[in-house]
């Protein structure tokens, strides 16, 4: 009994402090964000423990822009933008090929499956120098390119949820409407789609997640230009990794920060759940 | 439709086709092509045929086995402690008479749910000797030794698989509760009137039940962590010199700070052979592709 207690007590001592690890970066950004602290310098211990509230580092974030007038709002904007149309394409184009390799007699299938899921694992920073070569080449090194560059990722790994999914899908729906004349296209898009539904809303959370979080090629697209940049690149430059001289106030950053930071960990949140069904039922099939 | 259905059919399969064609196999066979060539800033336009220069330069000036070792550790020695520290959390979170697991687990899985890019540009602050609360605060405060990334090899090394462990571990933690949960209790019930101890049980029972999860996870795991960028490249840019570089974050900086693409792109085509190959490993290791072909 008393080993039993003093177990606990240790699980308890652990958690507690795994949990103040976990929270401390995060409960740290966020005071910080709160604080009218400049720089790294003047930011104090006592700091963390905050007596007023200064809403000054969002005010700034809203009211000014910082680079040839560009400013938070304005690369939020972009980067929904850019991860919007990455959801779409990635929706599209995961959804026709998952429905392609579960349903359709095609040549090759197999290897064709095989070649998508090898594809997953590389790292897009293996494509990224060719890519920005070819593009700068076809006068690319915009959104158009951006989002070209975006789509394969999500979609080559979506394309197998959604094969999996369309599979568990009993073909009769789509048969006896094509019987009464709709054709198989209508049929995908009405049918198959619509009983897809919970694949089709996760290929576009990964899709817009991991657009809007992109740092490595917008930076390497985009760059220049400071009016395309996106919220990820801005972010950088406001934690004064770009050029720390022209950064300004610290404080700023992890308004920046908390502002971006939070939808997003609601998103993921969500697509979380969506992720653990997907698995079950990938699960089911194993 | 009726008059051909195989044509109709490659409709469907035809973007994903015309996506791997340009998007992935024609980027990789140019990166190949231009890792034959001295394109760089002096030689953008006008670069010519060099044969294998930059591999040999890789090999010859020691590059190759530096990126592969630091490649290794960070890899290893990232995955080991995620895990281990995974595994213990999901251990303590899965006994009966635990109160409050699920305000426990909530607050654990947040640096997995707060987007790793943001959450690495906090912890590069944090980090910075001597001004970040890492090195003012809480180093201090546990009696340990500051640390500066920008001059000691080790205290780079130590400040890269923090961060990584805790942008990690809850992913593991996840993954390995909801697989302890789907242990029958009756097993640890039967051992308990057989008289085994907590130590026998998890031995016995625990581990071997989560032979597959733990294989799976690590596998997969160990292409994402060999593969990832950010943590490297926003921490330590692979400093001190490049002794904590590995080859995607040196590949990068090669190519879009130093415009030395040629070399780059033979980082890249080495870098995308290893990767291949343990592709190849993992697709035979864990045989998910009978089950989802």
């Amino acid at each position: 009994m008393l080993k039993r207690v003093i177990s606990l007590l240790v699980s308890y001592l652990v958690l507690i402090v795994t949990c103040a690890f976990s929270v401390f970066p995060l409960y740290y950004v966020f005071v910080t964000s709160f604080s009218n602290a400049p720089s790294l310098i003047s930011l104090d211990i006592p700091d963390l423990i905050p007596s007023h509230l200064h809403f000054s580092a969002y005010k700034y974030l809203f009211s000014s822009g910082f680079l040839e007038r560009t400013s938070f709002p304005v690369w939020i904007r972009n980067s929904v933008f850019l991860a919007a149309l990455t959801a779409l394409l990635s929706v599209a184009l995961a959804m026709t090929t998952g429905y392609a390799l579960s349903r359709l007699n095609i040549p090759a299938k197999k290897t064709l499956a095989t070649f998508i899921y090898v594809l997953t694992f590389f790292p897009y920073t293996v494509t990224a120098v060719p890519l920005y070569l070819l593009f700068a080449k076809l006068h690319l090194l915009n959104y158009a390119g951006l989002i070209l560059a975006y789509t394969p990722g999500t979609s080559t790994f979506a394309a197998f949820l959604a094969k999996l999914s369309i599979d568990s899908i009993p073909t009769s729906y789509e048969e006896a409407a094509m019987i009464d004349g709709v054709s198989r296209f209508q049929a995908f898009l009405r049918i198959v789609m619509r009983l897809a539904l919970p694949v089709v809303a996760l290929t576009a959370l990964l899709g817009f997640l991991g657009a809007y979080l992109d740092f490595a090629l917008a930076y390497a697209f985009i760059l220049p230009n400071v009016k395309l940049w996106t919220a990820t690149i801005g972010l950088y430059y406001l934690a004064g990794l770009l050029n720390p001289a022209s950064a300004p106030a610290y404080n700023i950053f992890a308004a920046g920060a908390v502002l971006m930071g939070i939808p997003l960990m609601a998103l993921f949140l969500v697509s979380q759940r969506m992720m653990t069904k997907a698995y079950s039922s990938l699960a089911g099939v194993k | 439709m009726k008059t051909n259905p195989s044509l109709s059919n490659l409709f469907y399969i035809l973007p994903i086709v015309a996506v791997i064609l340009f998007l992935f196999l024609y980027p990789l066979a140019y990166a190949l092509y231009i890792s034959f060539t001295n394109m760089n800033t002096f030689h953008f336009f006008h670069y010519s045929f060099v044969g294998l220069r930059n591999y040999v330069s890789l090999f010859k000036y020691g590059y190759f086995w530096t990126l592969l070792g630091n490649t290794a550790l960070w890899t290893v020695g990232s995955l080991l402690p995620m895990m281990a520290l995974g595994l213990a959390l999901s251990l303590i979170l899965n006994q009966r008479d635990l109160k409050g697991k699920s305000v426990f687990y909530a607050i654990l899985i947040l640096p997995w749910a707060f987007p790793g890019f943001i959450s690495l540009l906090v912890w590069q602050g944090l980090w910075v000797d001597p001004y970040g609360m890492m090195n003012r605060l809480v180093l201090p405060l546990l009696h340990l030794p500051p640390i500066n990334s920008l001059t000691s090899v080790r205290g780079a090394w130590i400040e890269l698989i923090t961060t990584n462990v805790w942008l990690s571990f809850p992913y593991f933690m996840t993954v390995f509760y909801s697989s302890l949960q789907s242990i029958p209790n009756e097993l640890y019930e039967l051992a308990d009137t057989d008289g085994a101890g907590a130590f026998t049980k998890f031995i016995r029972i625990t581990l071997p039940s989560l032979k597959g999860t733990i294989a799976f996870v690590f596998i997969t795991s160990f292409v994402f962590t060999w593969n990832n960028f950010y943590p490297i490249y926003l921490l330590t840019g692979g400093g001190p010199g490049i002794s904590t570089e590995t080859f995607t974050v040196y590949a990068y900086q090669q190519a879009f700070s130093y415009s030395n693409y040629a070399f780059s792109s033979a980082l890249s085509i080495v870098s995308t052979i290893i990767v291949v190959v343990m592709a190849v490993f993992v697709l035979r290791f864990t045989k998910i592709l009978e089950s989802i072909t």
